[in-house]
């Protein structure tokens, strides 16, 4: 098996309880990454072909050994990016060094608009030390990207955020959909698929009238849009939409080294076993098991017959797998 | 039976196997999550740029917004 990107979780703990968080079940494991074994899989994932690696937790910048695996995977020429909430680059030496380990990408997660709504969202104060992180960056000639987790279809929210983007003179956003939460029942969804496409018509007329740099990922069937409105975020390049599961291109690795199929399913790993990524024959073992196969069938599957003779196919590709866990895709697939 | 197999039973979607959706693709050059799907980063090429890979190609710039099926990794 061979990978392109790999998303290694350091870490579940967070300084943030985002309410909204597809891992919350997780977070209170206090379970981090082993380094030295991280050092292993590395070299392991290098060999197979993975270009660019993602740090994820939790909060990947609080990982005790977060500088030394930056540089770790650095030496072994493969970016790193992380998705992180920037409230730890407000210490202007933790961003210099940062930088300085060669870290590639830096997202940062914007939870509100103000401390108090930051509370509440996160149990935490972090508004005004994500901004000073920020500023941080920029100032040692780094851009981060910004992104934001739309989990509400209040047309109030997207103004609230046009507003704060504008006065803070950020330039461009990354619009996130809040992820499902799975569990043994099979899927809580925060927001439902039709609210979901709602929203974009509503940022997509909101951002264009204020000329916003926007883009949005799309995780639902792209027919559920407007086609007015779906052309045009299309042909300005708005959306982007798709993931690594059916094209089996990535690999997410958690805290204890076990296989996740995607980062949405923190707490179902293809196997309770940690891989030995010692052994070579390990992960290909993993991947030959029944388990693995039928995941992998499963998520390149058409959701609804309709699907097949649909010309959107190839740029829809039929929303997040997720989703049709808990709802039957006949009942919006268009 | 372990939990992931006991999900996979919800699963309402068909049996029926498609192609490779190649996703449409955003412009935003700083976002991380443009690449989240990462069709495009199996190319040695795409390795040398921070995230935006799929311009390092001329056959790229022909194509309307989903450059990145013109490698032949991505194809698969």
């Amino acid at each position: 098996m061979n990978f392109s990107t790999a998303w290694l979780t350091t870490n579940r703990t967070c300084n943030n309880h985002c309410t909204w968080c597809y891992a919350k079940n997780t977070l209170g494991n206090s379970q981090i990454m082993d380094f030295e074994n991280a050092k292993i899989a590395i070299k392991e994932l290098k060999k197979r072909g993975v270009k660019r690696i993602i740090l994820i937790g939790g909060e990947p910048t609080i990982y005790p050994n977060f500088i030394q695996i930056i540089r770790y995977i650095r030496s072994n020429n493969m970016l790193v990016s992380i998705a992180t909430n920037g409230r730890m680059f407000k210490d202007m030496r933790f961003a210099t060094e940062v930088l300085s380990a060669g870290i590639t990408t830096i997202d940062i997660s914007l939870k509100a608009f103000s401390e108090e709504e930051y509370k509440k969202n996160t149990n935490s104060y972090g508004l005004e030390e994500m901004l000073r992180g920020y500023s941080n960056l920029k100032q040692l000639g780094f851009k981060p990207s910004i992104s934001y987790v739309l989990v509400n279809n209040r047309e109030e929210t997207i103004d609230n955020l046009i507003n704060f983007l504008l006065e803070k003179d950020i330039s461009q956003i990354s619009l996130q959909f809040v992820k499902p939460i799975l569990n043994l029942s099979g899927c809580e969804l925060p927001m439902d698929l039709t609210e979901m496409s709602s929203l974009v018509e509503i940022i997509y007329n909101k951002m264009t009238n204020k000329k916003i740099n926007y883009s949005i990922g799309i995780p639902f069937p792209l027919c559920l849009i407007d086609s007015n409105i779906l052309t045009h975020l299309i042909r300005e390049r708005r959306i982007f939409n798709c993931c690594h599961v059916p094209k089996g291109s990535g690999i997410n690795i958690d805290e204890n080294f076990k296989i996740i199929p995607c980062n949405h399913f923190a707490e179902f790993p293809f196997s309770d076993t940690p891989i030995d990524f010692s052994n070579e024959k390990a992960l290909d073992n993993l991947y030959n098991t029944e388990i693995v196969q039928h995941f992998k069938n499963l998520s390149k599957c058409y959701p609804a017959k309709k699907c097949q003779t649909c010309n959107l196919w190839s740029q829809c590709g039929g929303g997040c797998f997720t989703y049709w866990l808990s709802l039957d895709p006949n009942d919006y697939i268009r | 039976m372990s939990n992931l197999s006991q999900l996979l039973q919800f699963y309402k979607g068909t049996l029926i196997p498609a192609p490779i959706a190649i996703g449409v693709q955003a412009v935003n050059k700083n976002s991380f999550h443009v690449n989240h799907f990462d069709c495009h980063c199996s190319s040695d090429d795409c390795a040398e740029t921070s995230y935006d890979c799929h311009c390092c190609s001329d056959d790229c710039a022909e194509t309307s917004y989903d450059c990145h099926c013109c490698s032949d990794d991505c194809a698969d």
